[in-house]
């Protein structure tokens, strides 16, 4: 595969060499800085962050109708901001203090959009063509070299409703690499395509990222991939960004309340501090002490579904069960069964197993609960040798207090 | 017999369907462009469907007749709008226009907005996105907006005989011919009249239907390529 995007050596000079050789020295050290006012109808957007290039890719993650893509649209410049600024390097984008307002078509922002907009009047060559600024007539010798570096030689003819969700893509990713973009906007570059196809999608689109020089933001809903391609993550919420950090310390410890769900955990209960280190837990309906000092502005508690260990009733191993005669912890792992020791446990009733294809799921209601759909329910992994559990089962729900995570 | 309503009729038609074409698209895309006054600009576009063509004859009168500032202009530079075949183009534009504009607008934000972004942030100039992306895929629209236009110029009867008349073999058009002929109590040759409206009416309904059925068949083609394949079949 070629080098895509930024091929400056022969062909650049036929077209406004000074252009692409800036925006060439833009992209070594570019910081991107957004700090933006949007309302719309009852939406209001309110984001600030800033990004350079040394810290890689950078994932925004929120849920659906958060901001992320109105985010995009407003550093590309297809949507104006009400107030605030954009700067890239030291161009600035939009700046409502200096009345900057920089067309999109004279940013060089590369906008990769949901459903890939390709122009379904022209072939893909001609979508790639239309991608290249300057000159037309020198471009057929580049174009070949994009078709062949994103596998779709052999599309160059068809139209874009003749194409696979992949080769769309592909063309898509042609279409702005031809452009020679000085950032690069994905917004939900696989939600368009099926679940099976993703996978091996993520590796080619991971391959051209990798030889793209420039920053790139990548908007998903989806924790997973942000955590597969991303370096960096901003989490938005409710047209917020609510915390900026490296991809890893999302998953090991959010902060809040809106991260530890994108980060994939599922068990939540409003929480009130009773002591340095000690909690109330509401839906749950107990008392729990954690290994570290409780914040003061504590509000949620989170816990992951497999630092939950569900014990029998009165810890005794339960007697159709003990065919394995093993101890009574049953997931995860070999705990020794010290657990009240170091840990909190409280009772809980089994409200239905759900089966999993690598380990099954148990979803539990605690005792005296006032659970609803986000709140109070805990969700336990069950490990492959789990005492046979049944709807409507009581048991008893054991949890280490380093494994509380504190939220606000 | 004289034929000379059907020529003129044809005549009137087409020059007043390609002044629409071109005014039409561009109102649509100038409506779609705007965020303030869409309303009334709009209102305004829209306005020659609803008002009684006489209104609007009458109104037109006042514009391009002797006393009215674009009539005494034109007739400085030798162009004669009142009783003339071109008044009668004109009337039928204004008429028709709405048809057009409305089509057209429709078809415009009917198109995936992400087109004509993703187009901005490529580099291309608005008047690209016009001629190379709102166009070519709006064109079922932009057709059908054609074709209504070039029926209701046909048909237009009221503003026409205002501001041109209905002077016999000069801008005596098919509806009025078949007016001037049931005044006459010429019932022979009203109906021949008739007839012959109802069959080009007919005639392009039937072209439309083609043209857009095949379209949908073949997704979005060239405006060459689909009329090509279209008399294939």
């Amino acid at each position: 595969m070629g080098k895509i995007g930024l091929k400056k050596q022969d062909s650049s000079e036929k077209m406004t060499p000074d252009h692409s050789a800036e925006q060439a020295e833009n992209s070594c050290d570019a910081r991107l800085s957004v700090d933006i006012q949007k309302s719309l109808g009852k939406f209001r957007l309110n984001i600030q962050f800033e990004h350079d290039l040394g810290r890689g890719i950078l994932g925004i993650l929120g849920s659906s109708g958060c901001g992320k893509s109105m985010t995009l649209r407003c550093i590309s410049g297809v949507d104006r901001p009400d107030s605030g600024r954009i700067a890239l390097g030291d161009t600035v984008f939009f700046s409502s203090e200096d009345k900057v307002f920089v067309r999109p078509r004279n940013r060089g922002v590369g906008h990769l959009f949901q459903d890939y907009a390709l122009f379904p009047n022209m072939t893909v060559r001609g979508n790639i063509l239309a991608g290249m600024r300057g000159d037309k007539r020198d471009h057929s010798r580049d174009i070949d070299q994009l078709l062949h570096a994103f596998y779709i030689g052999d599309q160059a003819h068809k139209y874009p409703r003749e194409l696979s969700g992949g080769q769309k893509q592909r063309t898509a990713l042609a279409r702005v690499f031809a452009s020679r973009p000085s950032i690069l906007l994905l917004d939900e570059p696989f939600s368009a395509l099926d679940e099976y196809l993703r996978y091996q999608l993520e590796q080619n689109l991971f391959e051209y990222l990798e030889q793209y020089r420039g920053i790139v933001l990548y908007v998903s809903h989806n924790r997973d991939e942000i955590r597969r391609f991303c370096d960096y993550v901003l989490v938005v919420e409710d047209g917020k960004a609510i915390s900026y950090m490296p991809v890893a310390d999302l998953f090991e410890s959010p902060w809040h309340f809106a991260s530890a769900r994108l980060a994939g955990i599922r068990n939540f209960s409003h929480a009130e501090k009773r002591g340095p280190r000690e909690i109330f837990a509401v839906e749950w309906n107990t008392l729990l002490t954690t290994a570290d000092a409780v914040p003061d502005d504590l509000q949620y508690i989170g816990v992951r579904e497999n630092a939950v260990r569900i014990l029998p009733r009165g810890s005794m191993p339960s007697p159709s069960g003990s065919e394995d005669g093993r101890a009574p912890v049953m997931s995860p792992g070999n705990r020794p069964p010290d657990w009240s020791e170091r840990g909190n446990a409280f009772g809980a009733a089994v409200l239905r197993i759900v089966p999993g294809i690598t380990a099954d799921t148990a979803v539990l209601i605690p005792f005296n609960d006032g659970s609803d759909e986000l709140f109070g329910k805990i969700f336990v992994t069950l490990g492959k040798t789990h005492l046979p559990l049944h709807a409507g089962d009581e048991v008893i729900v054991a949890i280490a207090d380093d494994d509380i995570m504190c939220l606000k | 017999m004289d034929l000379s309503p059907l020529w003129i009729s044809l005549k009137v038609s087409a020059t007043a369907t390609a002044a629409v074409f071109l005014a039409g698209i561009f109102a649509a895309w100038l409506v779609v462009r705007i965020n303030r006054g869409k309303i009334i600009i709009d209102g305004l576009f829209t306005l020659p469907m609803v008002l009684p063509p006489t209104v609007l004859g009458f109104i037109l009168l006042l514009i391009f007749g002797r006393n009215g500032t674009v009539g005494r202009f034109l007739q400085s530079i030798g162009i004669n709008i009142v009783f003339s075949w071109v008044g009668a183009s004109v009337a039928a534009a204004v008429v028709a226009f709405p048809m057009m504009y409305r089509s057209v607008r429709a078809a415009f934000e009917q198109l995936d907005p992400d087109l004509i972004r993703v187009a901005r942030t490529l580099g291309k100039k608005e008047g690209w996105i016009m001629r190379r992306i709102m166009i070519p895929n709006a064109w079922p629209g932009i057709l059908s907006g054609t074709i209504l236009a070039f029926a209701r110029s046909m048909g237009e009867f009221g503003a026409t005989s205002l501001l041109a008349g209905n002077i016999p073999g000069k801008t005596r058009t098919l509806s009025q011919a078949v007016w001037s002929a049931v005044q006459m109590n010429d019932r022979a040759l009203a109906k021949r009249w008739s007839l012959t409206l109802i069959a080009i009416s007919f005639v392009v309904i039937y072209l439309t239907n083609h043209v857009l059925n095949r379209d949908s068949s073949s997704g979005r083609l060239s405006l060459g390529t689909r009329i090509k394949q279209s008399f294939r079949r």
